[in-house]
């Protein structure tokens, strides 16, 4: 229940996020994708199989605020969060530099699926945000890292 | 349970979730009109948490606006009041000129029902995938909005129209500047005929079917609706012409720059009924 409720606060925390950030300014939201990184580090602390019913939420409510195809987002979200949760058992990622570029090849991986899902249904061009859409990887490893360190602080702080 | 068998209840899980995603996306394509119940249930769901977080973001703002930034105050004042009496003056030689042409009660009834056919909204979320392709705004079936009603700016350009999914309080708006959005324009000068499309990628959009043969069009020339798609009332402005290329094929390729400002994009009118329909 504990689980289910923290994946429930980590979809309205990114959604929040993501509403505020589109009314400050439309680049910044087009450059740091929260649902993804919500996903991620769910797959992170909680394993594959949270990770892949986050990613289903996360990116089922990003495909019906769209007009794309309902369940490209979804689609490949639950894939990243299912490898975020598997990844992450196999090898150590906790080092924050591992962090970092774990995080970022998760991003690159959903935003690859994405692109390539969306071309091949569309079957034409797909809207880049003049290149940020390429920044958001980065972005989102480079807050996710910190955020992940941020979280693994305060539970040692807390366990204390 | 095993290790092994733990992992393979796991991965068939995850095939089943990619399953079910993989079922919707080919209920979908080709494309159709109408969104499923489970794409409406969730914009039902999440679009009024959409709608808190605006107004508590609007709230802040108007904090802000109410007691630091009450210099501008007394300017927006005067300009208001020039804008009112210019407004007024236009008023009375509106219905001066309507006079002419009908009695004062059918004048009275088309003014009551102009008033009624407007309902402004504001815009709460954008398209969360793509920016040119729709936005979110605050007005729903409670107020009346249903599919495929015209949307204007703050200006009176086009914006786009209303489409599935419309919740209680909420509803989608296409924008002009979508790949999927086709609207029957012309041009003001020439007359030219076609249909102007968004290209969803880059906010420009195109001026279709215009024959390579036609020589009026010119660039700079203002394209407005013409109603011929039976969901657009005749003269909102929707863009001005770019550029026309002619190259070999059939018809001339005609860039297009929608007047519509999606940065100045905070409210919107929704035209609930066809205003050619009340003359």
């Amino acid at each position: 229940m504990r689980d289910v409720m923290e994946a429930a606060a980590g979809i309205l925390i990114a959604f929040l996020f993501y509403t505020l950030f589109r009314k400050i300014s439309v680049s910044l939201s087009e450059s740091l994708n929260f649902f993804t990184l919500a996903v991620i580090l769910i797959g992170l602390m909680k394993g594959e199989m949270a990770g892949a019913f986050m990613g289903m939420a996360c990116g089922l409510i990003v495909d019906s605020f769209s007009l794309g195809i309902f369940g490209i987002s979804g689609l490949a979200n639950t894939l990243t969060g299912y490898l975020a949760g598997y990844i992450s058992r196999k090898v150590n990622v906790i080092p924050f530099l591992r962090n970092l570029v774990f995080i970022g090849i998760m991003a690159s991986l959903e935003l690859a699926v994405w692109m390539g899902m969306s071309a091949l249904i569309f079957g034409e061009g797909i809207h880049f945000g003049k290149g940020l859409i390429f920044l958001q990887p980065v972005f989102t490893a480079i807050v996710g890292s910190l955020l992940f360190l941020g979280i693994r602080k305060f539970r040692a702080q807390h366990e204390k | 349970m095993s290790q092994i068998q733990s992992e393979r209840r796991k991965q068939l899980v995850l095939a089943g979730l990619l399953f079910f995603q993989l079922v919707l996306i080919s209920l979908q394509v080709p494309r159709g009109e109408e969104s499923s119940y489970f794409e409406k249930g969730i914009f039902f769901i999440f679009s009024p948490v959409q709608r808190g977080i605006h107004a508590l973001f609007e709230k802040m703002g108007s904090v802000w606006t109410r007691y630091v930034d009450l210099r501008s105050v007394e300017k927006q004042n005067r300009d208001m009041k020039d804008e009112l009496f210019r407004l007024r003056q236009e008023n009375i030689q509106l219905r001066n000129g309507l006079e002419k042409f009908t009695d004062k009660q059918a004048i009275a009834r088309i003014l009551s029902d102009l008033r009624q056919s407007y309902l402004f909204a504001a815009v709460i979320g954008a398209d969360a995938s793509n920016l040119y392709k729709s936005v979110i705004i605050d007005k729903g079936s409670r107020d009346g909005l249903t599919n495929s009603m015209a949307v204007v700016d703050k200006y009176g350009n086009l914006v786009g129209r209303t489409i599935n999914p419309v919740s209680l309080g909420e509803a989608t708006v296409q924008l002009l500047t979508d790949d999927n959005s086709g609207i029957s324009v012309y041009s003001k000068d020439h007359r030219v005929v076609g249909v102007l499309a968004g290209d969803g990628k880059s906010g420009t959009c195109w001026f279709k079917y215009v024959q390579a043969t036609n020589t009026d069009l010119a660039v700079g020339e203002e394209l407005i609706t013409s109603s011929l798609d039976r969901i657009f009332p005749a003269g909102i402005r929707a863009g001005r012409v770019v550029s026309i290329v002619t190259d070999n094929s059939l018809f001339k390729k005609i860039a297009v720059r929608p007047e519509l400002d999606l940065a100045d994009l905070n409210f919107v009118a929704v035209l609930t009924q066809r205003l050619d329909t009340l003359f």
